[in-house]
């Protein structure tokens, strides 16, 4: 009786009207902003290729170094087009080098082409479900008993002995089916887009993001439609359980994402990086004083002033923006002696210094961190916004994947030191004229750039939580839509 | 008779539940975004305010470190929005800064304005609960005063009497715009109150005509979505219908239009990359420099260049100007790029303007001067400035018999006076120049003569349709 009632629901969906056209228009939906994003994701790409390219460049020029220096790209998700989470307001590179820890407050490069189209909004594919996905899914169920009590079919279908159980999981079953037709429809839609008009590849993990993008859209779609049957539920008109249940669709999608994130952002703000700078530049100033003192005392050019070198203390986090720096020799012996024991002096007081400044930069994206998690903690009664946090970690584009790459970053960070070490120069180094028997850095055996690694087992950990932020509700309202429609008065 | 079947339409709306449901929500929601825009127009000075310090700051850090040279190069900043809460776009990645040289102009700096790591939203601001909370609320409000009646056949009853059709539709249409009128307004009051006990001045007087510029393009946006209803009302026979096709519109309107619009315009009308971008820049200065290296001067002395040394030889003056004149291509080239960046930027808010909830936006945002506009202002200040700047900079030095001066350091490019300057305020300082009330209610004018076409349109076609449509009880099928 279960598989009749579902069939005959699922039949009844099909030939409605909002179906066709919520279908018609959820799959041109899906494709067109596919397209879009897909020559987006191109755009990035050959951006980031392009700077990989000049890097190589300058390093094929470069015949001698003395400091390992980079620039690491963070290159477009694949899967972006699913979701571009956090990928537009985050920077696109890290700059690093052995006196320069990575951190996300220096931001890099735009990723978009032009920041004044954010006058208008940038869809994706989670955010099309994340609205009219779950539209869709509220306007199949709001009558799904009420409208039945009205039409009559409620009683008539107990009269001839079904059970309320069986009634509403079948009615429930159906409804399942209609969404996990939409699904298919949409996923295969995109699928075929990607295939025939993109330079994306559909591999392994194209189809595994695809696959587990499916199953989130499939089990959102499935929590509107719960929501649309406890409504239908609650009234015995169709039209009040429609009004019921487009007033929950409004404050659940639109209004709670905004109102978490802005009651967050300006009650509790995020302090200016003034802070900041200010530790930044006590602690420059604080390494200047020790060495302009060394300077002072040792320095060979306070009795011998004919002797021409020029050197700059300089500002120990602002190295330019070269990315190669040659190695200097200075033809006076006494200059060389002078600059071996201000290296020796100047070493631990810049380790000393670069720790400080990495703690500072840490304490400051631990409350960034803590705001993410705040609005997280706000947002989660949002099925919308819980939605768009799983799409963004599926698609390798939410705060947890940058979080990790910068962490990752911070490691290259110190094996770089360790490899300058290795190879007998100091780690933070910047001339070495005062090694005028040394060999230039061998650049051979330096270790590898981190890369911005898709993996299922992170996404599954990273999802865990806000899957079942959307089953549990669900199985909440489905347990009150059967305890409701046990007492629902049919007639 | 229009006057009684007003004030009927009135009483009824205002004993439903649905009203109470909508009184609530819009209480609620202004009540937030008072709290919300209180704290936002604080936290957005105090930023503004500090970062005005560190400018000034860094001038002098400029002005101290070189021995006896002064170096010219400033930030402009953006001053923040007197209006946050009527609609905030300091969540948004839009430059706020511009390092500002004498030679040319920077491009628009990068700095860290919000938290990168939090997912985009709307900000809650009147804006935002008027075009999504509040076009709900008039459409809850009006979907079923015509279908409900007909389900129903009391409007059979109420023709049995002899009344007008078009009394009757225009007494429902104006008794609901009275209604979303009253709420909007208490809303904005309670809002009002908050932020002005918040210390937010908003009884300024050019704050007070602001917001009644704001209250009448509201109560224009919510006859329209009024309108709207009342039309698709009549055409549908069953509330439940109506209520789906409006918000098949709603969604329309306010999500899918702009979104195409973007895309439309991102697809239809495309511009350089970042990276294509720069290249093209660097391309034009090599190509400069190069020329001017082969043109370079042999005679008389050294060919080596010092331009820390008073007199500038004939080869450091010949390499000074051929930077200058690199430096001055590369800030045309960029200012070609901005203005393909806006002219797609623009292209973008005209196709969005086929909807009538990006009016009501566009409207908002220019009487809050708070959209693309202000960017495009910012920037052309930018470079009135950076002239008077030049011109300061020429007028320090022209007291040094050997100038002028360049100095080009790594890969900034500053016109610089070898003559030291001591006091700061001789340099002149960047103060963005806020358009008054009348031109931002100019402004917003054209947008809001769209809509209220759009408004007309749907009227029209509501009275019309409700005189033409068979009204009578539908007859259910067995």
């Amino acid at each position: 009786m279960i598989g009749r009632l579902a069939a005959h629901t699922f039949k009844n969906h099909l030939l409605t009207l909002r179906f066709s056209i919520g279908v018609a228009m959820a799959v041109i939906m899906v494709v067109a902003v596919t397209l879009v994003q897909i020559q987006d994701y191109d755009a990035r790409s050959q951006a980031v290729a392009q700077y990989e390219r000049t890097r190589m460049e300058i390093r094929e020029r470069t015949t001698a170094w003395s400091m390992v220096r980079t620039v690491l790209e963070i290159p477009p998700s694949k899967l972006s087009f699913l979701a571009k989470g956090i990928s537009n307001a985050s920077p696109n590179n890290l700059e690093i080098s052995a006196g320069r820890p990575a951190t996300l407050i220096e931001m890099g490069r735009y990723h978009a082409a032009n920041p004044l189209l954010d006058f208008l909004p940038d869809p994706d594919v989670a955010s099309i479900v994340a609205f009219f996905f779950s539209f869709l899914a509220v306007l199949l169920s709001y009558d799904l008993i009420s409208g039945a009590r009205e039409q009559g079919m409620l009683r008539s279908l107990l009269a001839v002995g079904v059970g309320r159980i069986q009634l509403i999981t079948g009615l429930a079953l159906g409804g399942f089916a209609t969404l996990l037709l939409i699904v298919i429809l949409s996923i295969g839609a995109i699928a075929a887009t990607l295939q025939w008009a993109s330079s994306i590849q559909l591999n392994g993990e194209v189809l595994a993001g695809l696959l587990i993008i499916s199953l989130e859209i499939l089990l959102y779609c499935i929590l509107f439609f719960a929501i649309g049957l406890l409504c239908s539920s609650l009234c015995r008109r169709s039209n009040l359980s429609l009004l019921f249940a487009l007033l929950a669709w409004v404050v659940l999608v639109i209004g709670i994402p905004a109102l978490a994130s802005q009651v967050v952002v300006q009650l509790d703000p995020l302090p200016t990086t003034e802070s900041l700078e200010k530790t930044t530049r006590e602690i420059d100033a604080e390494f200047r004083q020790q060495v302009n003192n060394y300077m002072e005392e040792h320095s060979p050019f306070r009795t011998n002033r004919n002797l021409y070198y020029g050197w700059n203390t300089g500002n120990i986090f602002g190295f330019g923006v070269n990315n190669a720096h040659y190695v200097v020799r200075s033809p006076f012996q006494e200059v060389i002696d002078f600059r071996r024991g201000l290296r020796e002096f100047k070493e631990p007081l810049r380790e000393r210094a670069i720790t400080r400044l990495e703690q500072a930069q840490h304490e400051y994206e631990n409350l960034m961190w803590r705001q993410v998690e705040t609005v997280g903690l706000l947002s989660s009664i949002s099925p919308a916004s819980v939605f768009r946090r799983l799409c963004a970690v599926a698609a390798g584009n939410d705060p947890g994947s940058l979080r990790r790459f910068v962490e990752s970053a911070r490691q290259m960070r110190r094996e770089y030191v360790a490899f300058q070490r290795s190879k007998g120069y100091g780690s933070l180094d910047f001339t070495t004229d005062q090694h005028r028997d040394r060999a230039p850095l061998d650049l051979s055996g330096l270790p590898p750039q981190p890369q911005m690694q898709w993996n299922a087992g992170n996404v599954l950990h990273d999802s865990a939580i806000d899957i079942s932020l959307l089953i549990a509700p669900l199985v909440v309202i489905f347990f009150a839509v059967g305890f409701i429609f046990n007492r629902y008065d049919v007639r | 008779m229009l006057r009684y079947l007003y004030a009927k339409e009135i009483q009824l709306s205002l004993r439903s539940v649905r009203f109470v449901i909508a009184l609530a929500i819009v209480m609620v929601g202004f009540a937030v975004s008072g709290i919300v825009g209180s704290a936002s127009y604080h936290n957005q000075l105090t930023e503004y305010r500090q970062r005005q310090a560190e400018a000034t700051r860094n001038l002098m850090d400029q002005m101290g470190g070189l021995n006896n040279v002064a170096v010219y190069q400033q930030a402009a900043l953006l001053p923040p929005s007197k209006y946050p809460y009527i609609r905030d776009l300091s969540i948004t990645r839009l430059p706020e800064c511009v390092l500002v040289n004498a030679a040319r102009h920077q491009e628009m700096e990068k700095v860290l304005r919000s938290n990168p790591l939090l997912y985009a939203t709307e900000a809650f601001t009147w804006q935002f609960i008027l075009a999504a909370i509040g076009g709900f609320i008039a459409i809850l409000l009006s979907y079923d005063s015509v279908a409900e009646e007909r389900r129903q056949g009391t409007i059979s009853l109420i023709f049995s009497n002899p009344i007008n059709r078009w009394k009757l539709i225009t007494g429902k249409l104006l008794a609901l715009i009275t209604i979303n009128a009253v709420l909007i307004a208490a809303g904005i009051l309670l809002s009002l109150l908050i932020l002005s006990f918040s210390g937010v001045p908003v009884l300024s007087s050019d704050a007070l005509a602001t917001t009644a510029a704001f209250l009448g393009f509201a109560i224009l946006y919510a006859a329209f979505v009024t309108a709207l209803g009342l039309l698709v009302s009549t055409m549908t026979r069953t509330p439940s219908l109506a209520l789906t096709a409006l918000f098949f519109i709603w969604v329309t309107f306010s999500i899918i239009f702009p979104s195409a619009a973007r895309i439309t315009a991102g697809a239809m009308q495309s511009i350089p990359t970042p990276d294509e971008r720069e290249r093209e820049i660097d391309q034009a200065i090599d190509e400069i420099m190069d020329e001017n290296n082969n043109t370079r001067p042999t005679a008389n002395g050294s060919q080596s260049v010092n331009y820390s040394r008073i007199p500038f030889t004939a080869v450091e003056t010949h390499v000074a100007n051929g930077i200058v004149r690199a430096i001055e291509a590369a800030g045309r080239l960029q200012q070609k790029h901005e203005n393909l960046m806006f002219d797609q930027g623009y292209f973008g808010l005209d196709l969005a303007r086929w909807s009538p909830v990006e009016l009501f936006r566009e409207s908002v945002a220019k009487l809050t001067d708070s959209d693309i506009d202000r960017w495009r202002r910012f920037l052309t200040e930018v470079e009135i400035y950076r002239r008077e700047l030049g011109s300061a900079v020429s007028a320090l030095d022209s007291r040094d018999p050997n100038s002028p001066h360049v100095y080009f350091q790594d890969h900034v490019s500053i016109w610089i006076s070898l003559r030291p300057v001591e006091d700061a305020t001789q340099i002149p300082r960047f103060e963005m120049r806020e358009p008054p009330f009348s031109d931002r209610l100019a402004g917003a004018l054209l947008p809001a003569a769209w809509l209220f076409i759009w408004t007309v349109i749907a009227v029209l076609l509501a009275v019309i349709v409700f005189m033409m449509v068979d009204l009578r009880q539908q007859q259910t099928s067995s």
